[in-house]
């Protein structure tokens, strides 16, 4: 059903397939419009030396355009940018590509109600001298705002072409296919539209003749010297000969110590003024259509300050059912009992027992702590549907724009512990799958803010696959053990994260964040990332389950396992107050943390634990050291030392706050 | 008063020498200061000398901030309000001001100014009372962003932030000198609205755009 292409990494410029770049503002579209133009033959990848996520494509387009025979073109997706100049890693990823890959030429997207930001970058993209064409998307939302654009006119003052779109429903695609096809035939010219103080005008021109020849124009790589881009000074460098560095210092630091506002905002100023004159020439606005619609009254009902709060917990009362009770339980259910449990695993099993002889290779692959029955069947069957539907939700919430304003509701509390709201996306991914959540931590901008993060991740979010099993088996019991244990969990997480905030170096992000309007979502869109997104998981994680499996696997045959057991049994019974056989349990749980749940479910049903017992035993559970999954992402995103760092804390920490717990509910006989 | 005059811009050639940390001797002696005024500010216990350093006291830190709060203050009002771009003769005009600015006058301009906190070079301006009280009973002319009420609306007039990189972040989403911004609400978090754009900041970068009301 979908196919497998491979593609060359790179696009080069002296290939037979020239390339196009697209570029834009965040939430311009600019995935949907990538999405049109490529159909599903995408490779996503880390932009080399980042975190940074690309998309490249093809797009073959028929037939004759102008006399010119169509071939294929082949299509990056830039992370959506606000400026040129690298102020972000994303900022950073835009601007090499731009350098580096030596596009045949770019597509702006703009969303079309913010014009005038979107052509702070068209400006940038002028002085660059590469041809490129400027979509006006979302052109429907436009004209529901009372906004027209004069399409003529804003093309001829830009000199470049300028197509209305309304990607989400295909409008525009044919335009702008046969601007693609004529894009790559246009040469390169540098358009001076910007007019600039006259003394960086001047630093221009003298900048611009010492600079060595580069895929973009001396002027643009001399506006970005001046803004300070350390970077690109480094990289002219290593790639121009005789290059004048000095010289070059020299006129920057003149012409900055010029002027008492930051360079870079003096520029930015003159690309706003003159962004301001295009807009006034050809954006009218009709005041008297501005209605207050559904979408607007519904979206600033999410952010309110009463009402948004139980919106949100009605969302999360939607993620858990259809997450949680939809994909962790009956999708779940199917995949391992019906698909794995009746079909895969019997056979695979027959299988491996005809062709492998050695008895010891044989448990390894299908044993209690098999790499094919638990490692495989694990990250397929239970974390494989539990993460698709996580996905499904996250994009539904995505697309709609109630993220951005469910950051808003909790920027307030992620304050206080040295976050920001932006941090409430990997906490809520990790009620999903904790390990995918620590990928997330990519999206915050400081170190400090990612390792507070993943701390807390590890500690105190439990992942779908327990909740499930811990909600099923404390909500038969009684309503006050599910409170306790809420409870103390919320409070370790305020409290490590407060003290995390405070003893961490470094600093935290401000919070600054454009709320879209609501939209409605569109199902082939959701469905499209979910499939990208799952793809991108099960790559990531699925070795590392069954590297994890094997290492348990070695454990117990080594009779490690039962020795580990036997070092910490005193600390579960002295500390923990609970029977030796639950150790066992939370050393499994280190694999699977709902498998510890379940190994305690068995005993609380044997009645071997009390009401306490399982309130410690849970909320231990909860905040014992994460999976070994999760464990694995911790080292790859932070380094072995900070991961062994945090698990030891965790570890310590969980047994600390349980046999708190332990004593002070044995002596307050809240439960007994 | 010539005398006072000189006494107060030495403790501030001083102390914004210790602010940029070269605090030895030599290093101040360069500018317009002797020796002996530098032995007079020793007696008089604004400032303690160890070893060729220069430190402030209490009462030296003291004064010193009083001073340089005028200073910057007077600063913000010829750049900002007065719009004299002229860097040489507002920095001058600047040094004149400060020197007759009483307490009242200072607090009145402050307020006026919408309790700045850095200076036009983003120097920071050392609080003062009317800062921690925010009383009104002056009428500002300019406010600082997160001053205003929900529904109110704002004309920026300048952004004062010590971190370039907001101003960068900023101004690259259109927020610069001369928009309008309307406050739509401050609870759980500002949300404003400008041109077709939402967008929800900290109030620490609220509290950095200074704006003129409008109706």
């Amino acid at each position: 059903m979908i196919k497998k292409r491979n593609h060359d990494r790179k696009t080069n410029s002296d290939g037979s397939t020239p390339s196009i770049i697209l570029i834009g503002n965040p939430n311009v579209g600019k995935s949907v419009i990538f999405g049109l133009l490529t159909g599903r033959y995408v490779n996503v990848s880390n932009y080399p030396g980042t975190t940074v996520e690309i998309s490249r494509g093809k797009i073959a387009l028929t037939g004759k355009i102008d006399g010119h025979k169509m071939k294929e073109v082949s299509i990056v997706d830039s992370p959506g940018v606000n400026s040129l100049i690298p102020q972000s890693e994303d900022e950073r990823v835009t601007r090499d590509m731009l350098l580096r890959e030596k596009p045949h030429g770019i597509i702006q997207v703009i969303d079309a109600k913010n014009l005038k930001r979107g052509l702070l970058i068209t400006l940038q993209l002028a002085d660059m001298g590469i041809p490129f064409m400027v979509v006006l998307n979302i052109y429907d939302e436009a004209t529901e705002r009372g906004i027209e654009i004069d399409i003529n006119r804003l093309s001829s003052l830009l000199g470049i072409k300028v197509i209305p779109m309304v990607a989400t429903e295909r409008r525009g695609l044919g335009d702008l296919k046969k601007g693609i096809s004529k894009l790559s035939h246009l040469q390169r010219k540098t358009k001076k539209i910007t007019k600039f103080d006259d003394r960086i005008e001047d630093a221009i021109d003298r900048l611009a003749p010492l600079l060595p020849g580069a895929n973009i124009s001396g002027r643009s790589l001399s506006l970005m010297l001046l803004s300070g881009d350390d970077h690109l000074l480094k990289y002219l460098e290593d790639h121009g000969n005789d290059f004048e560095i000095d010289k070059v210092r020299e006129i920057i630091s003149k012409t900055r110590n010029f002027f008492r506002d930051p360079i870079t905002y003096v520029i930015q100023k003159g690309r706003q003024a003159a962004a301001g004159d295009i807009v006034n020439e050809c954006f009218h606005y009709d005041e008297r259509q501005k209605i207050s619609s559904v979408s607007k009254r519904l979206g600033d009902l999410c952010m309110h300050p009463f009402w948004g709060i139980p919106i949100l917990v009605s969302v999360l009362y939607i993620m858990y059912k259809f997450v949680g009770e939809l994909g962790a339980g009956k999708a779940v259910d199917f995949m391992e009992t019906v698909i794995f449990g009746e079909y895969l695993n019997p056979i695979v099993i027959k299988i491996t027992e005809t062709i492998i002889p050695v008895s010891i290779i044989r448990e390894a692959l299908i044993g209690e702590y098999g790499m094919i029955t638990v490692g495989i069947t694990y990250s397929v069957s239970i974390v494989g549907p539990i993460v698709g539907f996580f996905f499904i939700f996250f994009g539904v919430l995505e697309d709609s724009g109630y993220l951005p304003r469910l950051t808003i509701m909790s920027n307030k509390i992620f304050k206080r512990i040295g976050l920001n709201g932006r941090a409430v996306l990997p906490m809520v991914l990790g009620l999903g799958c904790d390990t995918m959540a620590t990928f997330a931590t990519r999206i915050l901008d400081t170190r400090k803010e990612r390792i507070i993060a993943t701390l807390l991740l590890a500690l105190g979010i439990p992942c779908s696959a327990q909740l499930g099993v811990v909600l099923g088996m404390v909500g038969g019991l009684s309503g006050r053990v599910l409170l306790i244990i809420i409870i103390t969990v919320l409070l370790q997480l305020i409290i490590v994260g407060y003290l995390a905030s405070k003893i961490i170096p470094g600093r935290s992000s401000y919070f600054m964040i454009e709320l879209p309007p609501m939209r409605i979502p569109k199902l082939s869109n959701i469905l499209n990332k979910t499939y990208f997104r799952v793809k991108w998981f099960m790559k990531e994680a699925v070795p590392l389950f069954i590297i994890g499996t094997f290492i348990l696997f070695l454990l117990d045959k080594s009779g490690l396992l039962v020795k580990i057991e036997h070092l910490a049994s005193p600390v579960v019974t002295g500390v923990l107050g609970l029977p030796a056989r639950a150790t066992e349990a939370f050393i499994v749980g280190f694999l699977r943390r709902d498998y510890g749940a379940a190994g305690l479910f068995l005993l609380a049903e044997k009645g071997v634990l009390d009401l306490i017992q399982i309130t410690v035993a849970i909320s231990v559970m909860i905040l014992f050291v994460p999976c070994i999954a999760n464990f694995f992402v911790i080292i790859k995103e932070q380094g072995i030392k900070r991961a062994i760092l945090m698990a030891s804390f965790i570890m310590f920490y969980a047994i600390l706050v349980g046999g708190a717990l332990n004593i002070i509910l044995r002596y307050i006989h809240i439960l007994n | 008063m010539e005398k006072d005059k000189k006494y107060e811009e030495n403790i501030e050639l001083i102390g914004v020498h210790i602010e940029e940390g070269r605090v030895k001797i030599e290093d101040i002696l360069d500018h317009d200061i002797t020796r002996e005024e530098i032995i007079s500010l020793k007696e008089r216990g604004i400032i303690t000398i160890d070893a060729e350093k220069v430190h402030l006291t209490k009462d030296g830190r003291e004064m010193y901030n009083l001073i340089i709060r005028r200073h910057r203050l007077a600063e913000r009002l010829l750049n900002d309000i007065l719009t004299i771009k002229d860097e040489s003769s507002s920095e001058a005009q600047a040094c004149e001001f400060e020197h007759f600015l009483n307490t009242d006058v200072t607090e009145s301009i402050c307020t006026l100014l919408g309790h700045p906190t850095t200076c036009p070079h983003g120097k920071p301006i050392p609080p003062g009372e009317c800062c921690s009280t925010k009383r009104r009973e002056i009428e500002s002319v300019v406010y600082s962003l997160d001053s205003l009420d929900s529904g109110e609306n704002g004309r920026v007039a300048y952004i004062s932030t010590h971190d370039h990189s907001i101003l960068d972040k900023l101004s690259s989403m259109g927020i610069m000198p001369g928009v309008s911004i309307r406050i739509h609400q401050k609870q759980p978090a500002i949300v404003i609205l400008f041109e077709e754009t939402t967008m929800s900041i900290d109030f620490e970068i609220a509290r950095e755009i200074y704006v003129r009301k409008e109706s």
